[in-house]
């Protein structure tokens, strides 16, 4: 015969333990996960196009990592770190390959992104323009201003309701 | 007559690749003409394991399609077109919007998954389930076949080899190890996990180390945030591992005084059992598949409450008694994960579908 579990009285326990906690007066943490933004995180209310202008123009100076920078120190520091530098190429360089294309392709992507913006932004400005063109023109054909247009409009319904009386 | 296993990916070492490895032995050992076929084929699985889903020829109207559904892929609509009897083996599709703001190409894989589960579920002729949560979750789909809830196979042998030796000199010690395995990934909540040694570790027991186990699987924008909440917080003594060899992961679970979990959905979640396997008590949120795996052992926590996971962490540690009902409960719950019976009930299934035809509704 199968063995039969414990019963174990989670209500209670839950009970049991915030009535623990009022006692023992835990002060909640301020912070919270969702103040947390990482850069991963895709925010569009927070986009602005000139912050974004300004970091696509970051990315193009900066895409490439380089690992062969100038050493710092004395005489004997700069040799050291020239000879463990040179031992740990074979390691290195792969993962800073790797690293620079990933960049290239990054910062390209962004590139043609910020391109098709502000090509879309154009036409935008155009079709807002031609609109308000249109609606002028319309407004002339119909021979009113729109806020007579719309009285007008009030007054054929209401003729029209005492017609039908 | 064969038996073949399909799936778009197998992986060595995550759930689905070790059950579909797990259900090959068996058919093997049952006598069954069986193979399984992926799409991609990972790294580091032994040699043989699996053929490229390209090489399945030659299906015969008796012959049954196992196909393991997890993900958005090509091969759910594929496979449709094979000729045999369509078994569909569901093992859970995480919700579409977990990922949306981290990996955009992953969120379009589960929206696409969830469509694509929804149109296998109807045009299957049978179908297995490895929860009652992911019974319903198919029903819903609007699954009109049989449906058999089959748990997976887990390799208890394996948990059994020897645990990594430097990591348990490093820390062992008078330190309370709480310990969550399981991906970085958004519906795993690991930020509550944190939130939650925050205040044991705060108001209760400095003495006390968070470990998280598991590789960000393209979601490091989600892990970032994690490492920063976990410093904004002034927290110390959380450590993220990343990618960790087995052994090393046993000696984890070989440390560990607690294992806590407060994922938002699960879709049967194989660590809580390789919890009860090492005898490490279990704390666990209520939510999606949870429940079913724990089948009424471990302690569920109602809610992500931070301070009611911190006093619930502190009384298994604490009470011995306590703590000693919950693992009685364990390992009567792992004997319910017993291979020889999902063996059974599995070549049961097989043999069920061999007989009666499709439609066994």
């Amino acid at each position: 015969m199968q063995e039969q579990m414990e019963q174990i009285d989670v209500e209670a326990i839950m009970q049991d333990i915030r009535k623990k906690i009022e006692e023992k007066g835990y002060r909640k943490s301020d912070l919270h996960f969702a103040d947390i933004t990482g850069p991963g995180e895709a925010c569009p209310e927070n986009f602005t196009a000139e912050t974004f202008s300004s970091m696509v123009d970051f990315m193009n100076a900066r895409s490439q990592v380089n690992c062969d920078g100038v050493l710092q120190g004395n005489k004997i520091a700069v040799l050291i770190k020239k000879v463990i530098r040179k031992i740990i190429r074979f390691y290195i360089w792969p993962i800073v390959n790797d690293q620079n294309f990933f960049n290239s392709c990054a910062t390209s992507a962004m590139t043609q992104l910020r391109l098709k913006l502000e090509e879309e932004q154009i036409r935008n400005e155009e079709l807002t323009s031609r609109l308000e063109e249109l609606e002028k023109r319309l407004e002339q054909m119909e021979g009113n201003r729109p806020g007579q247009l719309q009285e007008n409009q009030t007054g054929q319904r209401e003729e029209e309701r005492g017609g039908r009386r | 007559m064969r038996i073949v296993q399909v799936l778009p990916t197998i992986a060595f070492g995550d759930a689905i690749g070790n059950d579909v490895r797990g259900l090959k032995t068996v058919l093997r050992d049952a006598g069954y003409d069986t193979d399984i076929y992926a799409r991609v084929i990972g790294e580091g699985l032994p040699r043989g394991t699996a053929k490229p889903v390209e090489e399945l020829r030659e299906l015969k109207s008796d012959d049954i399609i196992l196909y393991h559904l997890s993900t958005g892929d090509v091969l759910n609509r594929q496979v449709m077109e094979f000729t045999g009897k369509k078994v569909i083996i569901y093992h859970n599709i995480t919700p579409a919007d977990y990922f949306r703001k981290y990996n955009f190409q992953t969120f379009k894989l589960c929206r696409q998954g969830l469509q694509e589960a929804k149109e296998l579920a109807k045009a299957a002729d049978y179908a297995i389930a490895d929860s009652e949560y992911h019974r319903q979750d198919l029903l819903r789909y609007g699954c009109t076949c049989r449906i058999d809830v089959l748990p997976i196979l887990i390799p208890f042998e394996d948990y059994r080899k020897t645990p990594d030796a430097r990591t348990i000199r490093k820390y062992e010690d008078d330190y309370t190890n709480i310990l969550f395995v399981g991906r970085i990934v958004p519906n795993k909540k690991q930020e509550d996990i944190i939130a939650a040694f925050y205040y044991y570790k705060k108001y209760i027991n400095p003495k006390s180390r968070l470990i998280l186990i598991g590789t960000t699987a393209g979601v490091d924008g989600y892990w970032s945030r994690l490492e920063e909440y976990a410093r904004r917080l002034e927290l110390e003594d959380v450590i993220f591992t990343g990618a960790v060899r087995f052994d090393e992961i046993l000696a984890w679970y070989r440390l560990a005084d607690v294992f806590l979990c407060m994922s938002e959905h699960e879709g049967f979640c194989v660590p809580l059992l390789e919890a009860m396997c090492f005898d490490v008590p279990v704390i666990a949120r209520d939510t999606s598949a949870i429940a079913g795996t724990l089948g009424g052992s471990g302690i569920l926590l109602p809610d992500n409450d931070p301070m009611v996971a911190a006093e619930v962490i502190h009384k298994v540690v604490s009470d011995e008694a306590f703590r000693q009902k919950i693992l009685k409960n364990q390992r009567i719950r792992l004997a319910d994960f017993d291979n020889e019976k999902i063996r059974k009930q599995f070549l049961d299934i097989m043999e069920r579908i061999r007989g009666e035809g499709i439609n066994l509704a």
